[in-house]
């Protein structure tokens, strides 16, 4: 080996400079995350009602986000238009990949389960044997600073500082979340029961806000329905709107056709349609895999590239105007 | 069926030969400089495709290009077992100078052409799963 390394001496005193520039540059992460043109997601294949056909139409549109990113892909990244290169915000920094992973998989789980309710709530008002009953149960966490001990992405808060949820609107539970001085009530699953810890947690300057989400348990469905899209890796909220219309649809049967409906823009329960990130990737996504209507948030109208699009947009504020807009398109 | 009697008969004289080699190299060897010649060779190859297999990785980030950059990378692992094995000889020979009038050529071929063909089975294996 010494005499292969004595051989080579001088190329190898030459190489070993770019070659730990190189390693450097493909290995170190930066403080910069990405997104990128994903794909679609078909919301036939993500939820089933019993006794009802889901439309193949609406499809769910997914962007890719990676953080950090090295040197390399960042000079490589820069070049494409289609890619947004930004600095990773305090959160991004905070979150370990399983935490990134569990806030897709739960503001999914939400989001499936607000689309739920709010497409049954709309398709009741022509047909009446559909209903749905449901009740709060608190907060998820969706985000917390890392460094607060057992508390963890996914948990549920049913007290804060004692105050039980039952007592309380969403609105008013998750204000009581943002007090300075907290100590949360928190249910976990374990095993086949559940278990309740107290946190107590101080809010600092350094600290990023808490993020939660509603928690609301479907008691009662007619129909019922399934969500196999629960087992799938693609995480995150912005399919609640496409979600909404998909079921509704499938519910209150219009036909709209083999026209390709694709969307983004996430859903409250009061059924406002919410902002969503990398617009212009869900953009060049929806032009890549040629739909012809795209349903989108109109607080991001403004903000999508000026070009011109092979499709219609749908800018809506609510749910509500993207059903009237298709009862009155299809109807 | 002459011509298939010649390829199968071709075959099993190279194998013969190659088993006579790599017995003949084996006897030529010590043990504890087989493990270092390996240990070298495992160094320096992986060392050399650090490199290009790290600028592929990279690459996974063009989610249209996943499938491609899959297919180089079974490709660089091929090629890597032909680099490990030339720089295993190498190495084996710089050890042991007895081994300079045998050719190793045929056992290095061999025995990296087997490795590259397992790697691209085991790499088709993986692609259909994922893909």
């Amino acid at each position: 080996m010494l005499q292969l390394i004595k051989q080579y001496k001088k190329l190898l005193i030459i190489l070993i400079f770019p070659f730990v520039y190189l390693l450097f540059v493909l290995v170190a992460p930066t403080q910069l995350a990405v997104i990128a043109p994903g794909g679609l997601t078909q919301v036939v294949e993500t939820i089933e009602i019993d006794g009802y056909e889901m439309v193949d139409n609406f499809n769910t549109i997914y962007v890719y986000t990676y953080s950090p990113i090295t040197p390399f892909q960042s000079w490589v990244l820069a070049i494409d238009e289609t890619i947004n290169i930004y600095p990773m915000t305090k959160r991004q920094k905070d979150l370990s990949m399983k935490d990134e992973f569990a806030q897709g998989q739960l503001s999914k789980l939400v989001s499936l389960k607000t689309s739920i309710i709010k497409a049954y709530e709309l398709a009741h008002d022509s047909k009446p044997e559909i209903s749905i009953d449901y009740h709060y149960e608190g907060l998820y966490v969706y985000y917390r600073p890392s460094h607060i001990e057992g508390l963890e992405i996914g948990d549920q808060i049913v007290a804060i500082n004692g105050r039980h949820y039952s007592d309380y609107t969403h609105e008013e539970f998750v204000a009581l979340a943002y007090d300075p001085e907290v100590e949360f009530t928190i249910k976990r699953i374990e095993g086949e029961g559940n278990i309740y810890e107290s946190v107590s947690y101080v809010y600092t300057e350094d600290d990023a806000y808490m993020i939660f989400y509603p928690d609301y348990v479907i008691d009662l469905a007619t129909p019922s329905f399934q969500l196999p899209g629960l087992s799938s890796l693609v995480g995150g909220p912005s399919g609640g709107l496409i979600q909404t219309l998909s079921i509704y649809v499938s519910l209150v049967n219009i036909n709209i056709g083999d026209v390709k409906i694709a969307g983004t823009g996430t859903i409250e329960m009061s059924g406002d349609v919410g902002r969503i990130g990398g617009i212009t990737q869900k953009m060049y996504t929806a032009i890549y895999n040629n739909i012809d209507i795209m349903f989108m948030p109109s607080s991001h109208y403004s903000e999508i590239p000026n070009m011109d699009y092979p499709f219609i947009i749908v800018a809506v504020d609510t749910v509500e105007e993207a059903v009237q807009w298709l009862n009155e398109e299809f109807n | 069926m002459k011509s298939l009697t010649k390829i199968i008969d071709f075959v099993f004289r190279f194998f013969r030969r190659f088993a006579k080699l790599v017995k003949i190299i084996d006897k030529k060897t010590a043990m504890k400089l087989v493990v270092k010649s390996v240990f070298g060779a495992l160094l320096i190859s992986v060392l050399i495709v650090l490199i290009p297999a790290l600028v592929m990785i990279n690459m996974f980030i063009y989610t249209k290009l996943k499938f491609f950059i899959s297919m180089l990378l079974v490709l660089l692992i091929m090629g890597w077992s032909f680099l490990y094995y030339y720089f295993y000889y190498r190495l084996l020979k710089i050890y042991h100078p007895a081994l300079e009038d045998i050719n190793t050529k045929i056992p290095q071929l061999t025995e990296s052409t087997i490795v590259a063909l397992f790697f691209m089975i085991l790499g088709i294996v993986v692609l259909s799963v994922v893909f």
